[in-house]
């Protein structure tokens, strides 16, 4: 159909509806709306769920909001468990963004966390100020060693950095399974469990029975926001997820800026590990594999690969998780319901772009070039 | 077949404005197309000709404004919806996937319904349709393999796969050298002629209107300031004032003073090409002609350092260009002109201001100012902020020479550097490269226009199968390099 918009666009509009407009335009563009329109569908379905456990779902969602979000425990969960997700997805939205798929962080976690575990266990009576840079620096490393290994297989090899990524996960598993076993075992325990970090504890923030490590997440945050969209490093990251080839061209050689992401995300995930260990979890076990790496992919995608959105998508999803556990604890409601919405939301974003994709391709010409010229990579990655 | 109706338009545009935002794009242009005619578009780049073209192909919708069909309301929602009305659209930029053969690019194509078909009976299909028009196409070759004029000349092919009896073409002659582009004309004047189809052809090249088209439309600012009017009197020259609504005057080549050598490219060799042996010097134009696919592209990769040569060296002065990263190149003053402007020199969905900071080193925050400046000197048509994606054919080009030509380069590398480019911004540019070689620059500039070579260069070098056949010097002999280029020595 022809619609006759011309002279609704040209007429002066309320400053009000502009600013509406401009919140909708950019909320299209950096596909926020799908986001929140997933957000929406994920808990309706998840209402009919509830329905169907014969329990009310807004009584359902105002325990989950209200035991996860207002009360002091609740939050100090949430935060707990959002600050490890949101260190991770701050590292994969900037791999992500590049189109370089990292699903390794896991394996990245774990291997930091048993390199920091290594250092920390055999110098643990020394002060804090010294063990916890220590131990936070070796874990960054070992991740982005990690990260380097899956790179070096991309990036050297040509396999595809999905398969290069996950296939380290299952190396750092029974890595860890080991090193908790027989080098790194306490001696003084019975389970397969290392030493304390002792001195290498996080110190708390004003006795509010939550550790540092939440700080570090949310100074983290802003600087990520800055770096992706202010720095020429986030440039060059944003350029190589839209057109990889220019990037090639004009900037740097092939290969060069996914082994640095890799890196970057994985010392990102040793870090998480350090936080995790020394804030929360005190040793090293088998349950540090505790799945925050791969939930984190969770969160670079709803967060849009964007820092602040990871940031919510963090505190939401960790709320989940907490307000999960409250449901069942307080109204019988098992967790396994409550958690299946998360992959319900995550389902809608990702039909919802490729709908998007769909909606992009018809606009036609320069479009059918780009999808042209990203089949091709595909192919050739 | 289409029937022929000899009063009734085949497609008619009545009034058909769009704008983007505050961008007008075409303000109530009307024209119609009749069975059996051919009817050429000109205008500046950002006139306006490619979105009208993908109004009609359903790619986009109009603002207001209608289009009829054999005098039937016409609106189509999608390619779809054209192709299934008989309108096809041959893009401006390839859209065929590379790594596909012809064949399963034609099966991509064809909609659901027929999706059935199987890929031999598109390979067959394709074959007959070949033949019929007269050339022979590798139904089995990786589209990525295929030259540029037999890339062109499948784009045409998978538009006429539905049988349409309207085709639009937007400019697909631009990347074609003469005889191929003279070859496609004449498989367009028999569609038209012949077959009774009606055909709308975009083109900045005012010779091929001339020859084959039977009406002309000049667009200018998104209107119609030439309603199609016949050709037959009409000269180049005309065309091109009343397109840009003043006189061009083409640059010129004027002997300069050739200096010391600054690119050695020394018996260079690839695992498809060589040897290649040529020099560039201070101040000189060194052209490359040859059909394209005979390697200028491998040529090209090798002097960006993308691919790695077998033999030989590629020296600017104590640097080997072929081993160094891109910023390396850059900051030893070299500008790059890409032949693949979408793949290697834009970042389309990023925008314009950005796309010129690639590979430089000014600094994010002054993006914005710095573009402005750039982007007027230049007449790009579009705003800093603007999407690169949505700058026309045209204006993209003048994006990337504005970034590439700034910071007064020793060494200019050129491959199809006015690819897409009006008459009045081709010698715009032409003119900025030969002034630069008053400085001393020296340009590399590849071709696939003869006549551009011609114009602009001290030296011609042939390219043809992968090696130099034949170095010319001026005043040329038009025929003799026309017959290097064809194999012919
Ligand atoms: N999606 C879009 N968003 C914003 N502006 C657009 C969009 N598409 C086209 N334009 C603008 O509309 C104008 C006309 O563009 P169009 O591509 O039709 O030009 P053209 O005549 O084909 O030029 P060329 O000869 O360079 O190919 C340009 O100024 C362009 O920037
Ligand atoms: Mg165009």
């Amino acid at each position: 159909m022809i619609v006759d918009d011309s002279n609704v666009a040209r007429d002066p509009e309320p400053p009000v509806a502009g600013f509406i407009r401009r919140l909708f335009h950019r909320g299209m563009e950096s596909g926020i709306a799908i986001v929140v329109g997933s957000v929406v569908a994920g808990l309706l379905v998840g209402a009919i769920l509830i329905l169907w456990a014969g329990e009310n779902p807004l009584n359902v969602y105002r325990v989950i909001f209200t035991e996860s979000l207002l009360k002091g425990s609740g939050w100090r969960g949430t935060l707990l468990q959002a600050t490890p997700l949101g260190i991770i997805g701050l590292g994969l939205a900037f791999s992500f963004r590049a189109g370089v798929w990292n699903i390794g962080a896991e394996g990245q976690l774990i291997v930091g966390t048993v390199a920091a575990i290594a250092i920390v266990g055999a110098i643990s009576d020394l002060p804090g100020y010294i063990v916890i840079p220590v131990g936070m620096l070796t874990a960054m490393v070992g991740g982005a060693a990690w990260g380097a290994i899956s790179a070096y297989l991309h990036v050297k090899f040509e396999v595809n950095a999905v398969i290069a990524t996950l296939l380290m996960v299952f190396i750092a598993i029974p890595l860890l399974n080991w090193a908790v076993r027989v080098p790194f075992k306490d001696p003084a325990s019975f389970l397969p469990q290392s030493r304390t970090v002792g001195n290498g504890a996080l110190p708390e923030i004003f006795n509010t029975n939550v550790h540092i490590g939440v700080l570090a997440f949310f100074v983290l945050v802003p600087v990520a926001a800055w770096v992706m969209n202010y720095s020429r490093f986030g440039y060059l990251v944003r350029g190589h997820g839209a057109n990889r080839y220019a990037v090639y061209a004009n900037e740097s050689r092939p290969g060069r800026l996914p082994f640095v992401l890799l890196a970057l995300s994985g010392s990102l995930a040793g870090a998480a590990g350090f936080i995790q260990l020394a804030g929360v979890q005190m040793r090293v076990g088998s349950g540090t594999a505790a799945g925050f790496g791969f939930t984190a992919i969770i969160v670079a995608i709803l967060g849009r690969n964007r820092p602040i959105g990871v940031f919510f998508a963090a505190i939401g999803l960790s709320a989940m998780l907490v307000g999960a556990e409250a449901a069942q604890r307080l109204l019988g409601l098992p967790v396994a319901l409550t958690q299946s919405i998360q992959p319900i939301i995550v389902m809608f974003v990702v039909a919802g772009e490729a709908l998007r994709a769909r909606a992009l391709k018809r606009e036609g010409e320069r479009e059918a070039a780009i999808v042209a010229s990203q089949l091709r990579s595909e192919v050739q990655t | 077949m289409p029937l022929n109706d000899a009063d009734t338009p085949a497609i008619t545009v009545a009034g058909v404005s769009r704008h983007f935002g505050l961008i007008q794009a075409l303000t109530d242009v009307s024209l119609e197309c009749h069975y059996g005619e051919i009817l050429a578009v000109l205008g500046e780049n950002g006139a306006g000709k490619t979105t009208l073209m993908r109004i009609l192909a359903g790619l986009d919708r109009a603002s207001s404004g209608q289009l009829f069909k054999r005098s039937e309301p016409y609106s189509p929602h999608s390619p779809r919806d054209a192709v299934n009305a008989g309108v096809t659209l041959v893009q401006q930029h390839f859209a065929l996937v590379p790594t596909m053969t012809a064949a399963e690019n034609i099966l991509l194509f064809r909609s659901q319904r027929r999706l059935r078909t199987t890929r031999d009976k598109a390979a067959s299909d394709l074959e007959a349709l070949s033949t019929r028009l007269g050339f022979k196409i590798d139904v089995d070759k990786p589209v990525g393999e295929m030259s540029v004029g037999a890339r062109q000349r499948l784009e045409l092919l998978r538009a006429l796969d539905s049988d349409p009896d309207v085709l639009l073409l937007d400019e697909p002659t631009a990347v074609l050298t003469d005889a191929e582009s003279d070859s496609l004309l004449e498989i367009v004047r028999s569609l038209a002629h012949d077959d009774n189809r009606s055909i709308v052809f975009i083109t900045h090249r005012l010779r091929e209107v001339v020859k084959v088209a039977d009406r002309v439309v000049v667009l200018r600012n998104g209107k119609v300031v030439v309603p199609a009017a016949p050709v037959d009197q009409r000269t180049a020259a005309e065309l091109a004032s009343e397109m840009v609504g003043s006189e061009v005057h083409d640059a010129i080549r004027t002997p300069q003073i050739i200096g010391k050598p600054r690119l050695i490219v020394d018996s260079l060799t690839t695992s498809e090409v060589g040897p290649i042996s040529l020099t560039v010097h201070e101040g000189e134009v060194l052209g490359i002609a040859g059909v394209e696919g005979n390697g200028q592209t491998e040529l090209e990769r090798v002097l960006i350092g993308a691919r790695h040569c077998t033999g030989g060296r590629v020296r600017f002065g104590e640097i080997d260009l072929a081993d160094i990263p891109p910023r390396r190149r850059i900051a030893s003053n070299i500008a790059y002109i890409p032949s693949d402007r979408e793949r290697t020199a834009l970042v389309g969905p990023m925008r314009c201001d950005e796309n010129l900071l690639l590979g430089r080193t000014t600094r994010l925050a002054r993006r914005h100012e710095k573009a402005k400046t750039l982007m007027e000197q230049w007449s790009v048509l579009g705003l800093p902020e603007s999407v690169a994606n949505t700058l026309s054919g045209g204006n993209a080009q003048k994006l990337v020479a504005a970034r590439e030509l700034e910071s007064h380069p020793e060494l200019i590398l050129a491959f199809q550097p006015t690819r897409g480019l009006d008459p009045g911004a081709t010698a715009f540019l032409r003119q900025v490269l030969l002034d630069m070689t008053a400085f001393g620059s020296a340009v590399l500039w590849v071709s696939a226009d003869l006549d551009e070579l011609l114009a602009v260069t001290d030296r011609i070098v042939v390219m043809y199968s992968g090696s130099i056949a034949g170095e010319f010097k001026q005043p040329f002999d038009r025929g003799a390099v026309g017959l290097a280029m064809a194999g012919i020595a």
